[in-house]
């Protein structure tokens, strides 16, 4: 059985030509083209003021020197403040502008070496209890993008995890042509009334949430490639996300 | 006392050209900012047909790409094309790393890119420049 997210939603339409090359649909595809500059270069437009505007709050700061009222540094430094959320949302779209481009730049990828790379960058603290488990081929794929995504899904269950002392275990599996990823955590979960924003841009379940960019970008990157990312979790606590990364090429038939 | 370096700050945004000018002035070196809005009136300083704004040697040009009338990409092919003008040293002025923007500077042989973020992080590389 496909995944969930190869079932065509009426997004863009990958489809495998007999050289093996992903290619989208031409009109999909022209209008994803043009989302991605719209929002490359809004985003660099936002920039621009944004960091005259921080300049302008300090030297204000620096001109009025000690004798700044209380109320009136209180106030610069709410500009500050929103000025930097700002500079997050605009690299956040240069990030996901980005993350919507296949990176055709593959290496042998061995799945549980990637697994263990991406625990590496992030670096859960000492008090989680992290499983890495099952088996799966090596295969050809774009390491940096799924390293990527790898990394989006285990800081995702270390930052929504309600306890220090959180579980988190990730198993890779062959499976339809793909290699399986799956991250599992036994945290909260996601409440049913926010699952059809999980993957949403700017959504976030609490207010300490971050930018809300993280799953959002995982997925771009993974539909990218061909491959899809899904929440499978039933309702209740415990979170699971499947990443199918397509097995285009499988490393020791092609070497064998 | 070592002749000052000339600073030809090419930006539509006043406040972008006050941050070249605050961190130069934390430069220890002696440098003459010239400012221009685009790159029209930058080729006038430098042609010396502005009838304000003069500039000598030594100079460089910093330049933000982004610009009416005359953009950043549109004044270096000018410039490459002009006998006179075509060995000056331009650096990049830029607040993201676009990398469109990037490739179409470097294909026109600019020196480098500066952040144009102000504050400290441009005063350092000028600093670098300046010495180099």
């Amino acid at each position: 059985m496909l995944p969930l997210g190869r079932r065509g939603r009426g997004e863009t339409q990958v489809m495998t030509t007999p050289s093996g090359a992903l290619e989208a649909t031409s009109t999909e595809d022209r209008y994803e083209r043009l989302a991605e500059e719209v929002t490359s270069v809004a985003s660099h437009e936002l920039r621009t003021p944004l960091r005259g505007i921080a300049s302008l709050v300090e030297w204000i700061s620096e001109d009025l020197g000690d004798e700044i009222p209380e109320r009136v540094a209180h106030n610069l430094a709410r500009v500050q403040s929103r000025v930097r959320r700002l500079e997050a949302v605009a690299d956040a779209l240069a990030g996901f502008a980005a993350a919507g481009r296949r990176n055709d730049n593959t290496t042998p990828v061995k799945p549980l070496g990637i697994v263990h790379a991406a625990l590496r960058d992030v670096a859960p603290p000492d008090s989680f209890a992290i499983s890495v488990g099952g088996a799966a081929a090596p295969f050809q794929a774009a390491r940096r993008p799924l390293q990527a995504v790898l990394r989006a899904l285990i800081i995702n269950a270390v930052q929504h995890h309600d306890r220090p002392d959180g579980t988190i275990s990730v198993t890779v599996n062959d499976a339809a042509g793909c290699c399986l990823f799956v991250v599992q955590d036994d945290g909260p979960g996601v409440p049913d009334h926010a699952q059809d924003r999980l993957f949403a841009m700017f959504q976030t379940l609490n207010a300490s949430d971050g930018a809300g960019i993280g799953l959002a970008m995982a997925r771009r990157i993974a539909e990218a490639h061909g491959g899809s990312l899904e929440y499978v979790s039933e309702p209740g606590p415990g979170a699971t996300f499947e990443l199918w990364w397509p097995r285009t090429v499988n490393v020791s038939q092609h070497d064998g | 006392m070592a002749e000052a370096l000339r600073v030809l700050v090419v930006d539509d945004d006043d406040v972008a050209r006050e941050c070249v000018q605050r961190s130069l002035a934390r430069v220890e070196a002696p440098t003459e900012m010239v400012p221009a809005r685009d790159g029209l009136e930058a080729l006038s300083i430098l042609r010396g047909e502005h009838p304000h704004l003069a500039i000598a040697e030594p100079l460089i040009v910093l330049l933000d790409l982004n610009m009416p009338r005359m953009n950043g990409c549109e004044f270096l092919d000018a410039l490459r094309n002009d006998e006179a003008l075509r060995d000056c040293t331009v650096y990049v002025l830029t607040s993201s790393t676009l990398e469109r923007d990037r490739a179409l500077a470097e294909e026109r042989g600019v020196a480098g890119f500066l952040p144009k973020t102000g504050g400290p992080a441009l005063t350092q590389h000028l600093r670098a420049l300046l010495r180099s």
